[in-house]
Formats: structure tokens, C-alpha cells, sequence
């Protein structure tokens, strides 16, 4: 209690809490806190999911970037870690596809009544324990050698940043379209 | 094509939550939360090996902020999908998919669970970032850091998924 009252303002945790609720039903309605709509996505048969979070990104990388470009918000970059961002991505997917649910949705998950998400659950607190023990060693053998700091798309690749959003528009909107494509044929 | 408008709609929905999120506050994420929640749970039994563990205080501090409330709403999420929305899981539950692959065994099943949930958590603190806040968040920002995640993510958890499924046709 007493963190809440020394730390971040109430009306800004509420706020966190609307968006988790928000972004939690979001989930639940799509069935993305199902273990099987999450295999069938990564056994490449059902990809409701993957439209989902492709559409996700879409709206949200264009709403950010209109808000970013009139200068109401700035940007949140994570740091480019490769072989840390690469192998962890790797052990997650591994992970991911054991469990069939991700960090967020196993929390939506735990809450519906299910048992495997809530042991998921105190597993990835081990895990997370885990690496913050390691994380000296990680640090200077995996995170730190691969850190080139905050790069985006478009400074990688020396565009324009609307040219970057066009990119990413247009590779998801395809991925998208092949995905219904297959999924029409198969029927 | 397009027949199921479901998983778009929801997305649109998704994507104006995520830059309400940006506008209002800062970008949605989870994995932070288990780590600092681990540090809270050690600190009960082992005040010092949490102030020697360096990462907590620099990069988890067990501080309620905003992504920590974010996590309590996806639980109160769950919660009212399961009382207002039919969406109560059964006592027993076992995901179907699994059950017909590896059998209905309970302890299997939570044992891979815990097990798996460690695998998650440790690769997307070290990622730094999980499917919200490096994939959604950074994606949505055009960070390189979410494409290398993700394409490692998707990557290994699609040979994964088929190496657990493979030999047997489970629709």
C-alpha cells in the first residue's frame, strides 16, 4: 500500500488497470487464451490468432505514428539486444509452444478456471527469477555484446519514418491476404 | 475470403487499446510484472538476496506502477469472461488439443505447464520483452528489437509445435 502512495499516481494506475481490462477481453473474445488456437496457429491450421495480433499492430503502428507525427507522443524504443532478442525469442518460442499461452494471455487464462495457465504461471516467475540471478553473466556474455542501441525500420534502413509505416502495412497486409488465400483454397 | 471478420474486428479494437495505452500513459507490457513479482515473493524470505541481485532494483523494481495494474486488469478480465461471459474453464481442465496428443494425464500436463512458463518467462526477460511489449509495442513502433523477437519467437515455436505434433494427424 504504501508503494502505491510514494509511486506512480492512482489516476495513472487506473488507467493501467482500464487497459489491461480492455485489452484482456480483447484477447478472451478472439480465443487467443486458448491453448488450441494458440497450437493451431504455430502447427500453421488455424490462424485467427496470428490475423489478430497482424491487425493489432497494423492499427496501432499507424495510430501511433499519426499521434508521434502532430508531436503529442514520443516514442518508447527497447534497445536492439541481437543474440539476446534472438535467443530469447527461441527459448520462448519453445516455451510458448509448450504452454499454448504468452506471459499476458496466461494471465487471462489462469483467471477463466485454467489450472495449466496458473502453474504457467508460477513457472514464469521462476523464470523470471531465473534470469534476473543470472543476469550479470547474461549481461556480459549474451545482452551486452549484441546491444547497438535504439534502432527502428526506417533508421536501419535509412528511410522515411511514414516510409517504414508503409512497409510494415503493406508485409503484414500480405501475410494477412496469403493467409486467407490458403485458408479459401482449402475449403 | 474474409469470411471470418472476427479476429480483424477484435484486432482494430486491440490496436486503438494499445495506442490509448501510448497517449495516456506508456506501452502496454507483461514480463516485467513476474519479475518484479518474483523479487516481492523472495524479498519475504530473503530481504538480502534480493538487494545483492542487482536486477531488481535496477530494471524490476517491486513498485506498483502502471504495468502492474495493466496485469491485474487482464486478470479482472479473465475473471469477468469467466462469471459474465460463459467463459468458466472446467474443474479439470486439460486443453483438448493436448489431451488428444499426449493423453489426459493431469500431472503431465501441469508439470510440462510449469516447466514451459519458466522456458517463457526466462526467454522473454532476456528478449527484453514478451508478445505485448516487445512484439505489439515495439512492432507497432517499427523497432528492430520486436522483429528479432518475433522472428525468433515464431520461428522456433512453429518447429516446436510440429516437432510436439508430428507422426500423429490431430486436426
Amino acid at each position: 500500500m504504501e508503494y502505491i502512495m510514494e509511486g506512480t499516481r492512482f489516476s495513472v494506475l487506473m488507467l493501467g488497470l482500464v487497459t489491461g481490462i480492455a485489452f484482456g477481453l480483447a484477447i478472451y473474445k478472439v480465443g487467443a487464451s486458448q491453448y488450441d488456437k494458440i497450437l493451431g496457429m504455430l502447427r500453421l491450421k488455424n490462424f485467427a490468432v496470428l490475423k489478430f495480433m497482424l491487425t493489432t499492430v497494423i492499427v496501432a503502428g499507424i495510430g501511433i505514428h499519426v499521434l508521434f507525427g502532430v508531436g503529442m507522443i514520443g516514442l518508447t524504443l527497447k534497445p536492439v539486444w541481437i543474440w539476446a532478442q534472438l535467443l530469447g525469442g527461441i527459448i520462448f518460442g519453445v516455451g510458448f509452444a509448450l504452454l499454448g499461452y504468452c506471459p499476458g494471455t496466461g494471465i487471462i487464462a489462469a483467471a477463466e478456471g485454467k489450472k495449466d495457465a496458473a502453474y504457467g504461471i508460477l513457472g514464469g516467475l521462476v523464470g523470471a527469477g531465473l534470469f534476473a540471478h543470472f543476469w550479470p553473466t547474461l549481461s556480459a556474455f549474451i545482452i551486452e555484446p549484441g546491444n547497438i542501441g535504439t534502432v527502428t525500420l526506417s533508421a536501419a534502413l535509412g528511410i522515411p519514418v511514414w516510409t517504414s509505416v508503409v512497409i510494415l502495412v503493406v508485409m503484414f497486409g500480405a501475410v494477412l491476404l496469403a493467409v486467407e488465400y490458403v485458408e479459401a483454397k482449402k475449403n | 475470403m474474409f469470411k471470418d471478420k472476427k479476429p480483424y474486428v477484435w484486432g482494430v479494437f486491440m490496436g486503438l487499446v494499445v495506442v490509448f495505452a501510448f497517449a495516456s500513459a506508456r506501452p502496454v507490457g507483461t514480463a516485467t510484472v513476474y519479475e518484479k513479482v518474483a523479487g516481492h515473493i523472495l524479498q519475504f524470505f530473503s530481504p538480502e538476496y534480493v538487494r545483492s541481485t542487482e536486477h531488481y532494483y535496477a530494471y524490476a523494481p517491486p513498485v506498483a506502477e502502471w504495468e502492474t495494474m495493466f496485469v491485474i486488469g487482464l486478470f479482472v478480465a479473465g475473471l469477468i469472461a469467466r462469471h459474465f461471459l460463459g467463459g468458466r474453464a472446467q474443474h479439470d481442465y486439460i486443453p483438448e488439443m493436448w489431451a488428444e496428443r499426449f493423453g489426459p494425464n493431469r500431472v503431465k500436463r501441469y508439470a510440462t505447464s510449469f516447466f514451459a512458463g519458466a522456458l517463457l518467462l526466462f526467454g522473454a526477460r532476456l528478449a527484453n520483452g514478451c508478445t505485448s511489449g516487445n512484439f505489439i509495442s515495439g512492432g507497432s513502433q517499427l523497432a528492430l528489437s520486436a522483429y528479432i523477437f518475433g522472428i525468433g519467437m515464431f520461428a522456433s515455436g512453429i518447429v516446436s509445435a510440429t516437432l510436439l505434433y508430428r507422426s500423429r494427424s490431430i486436426s
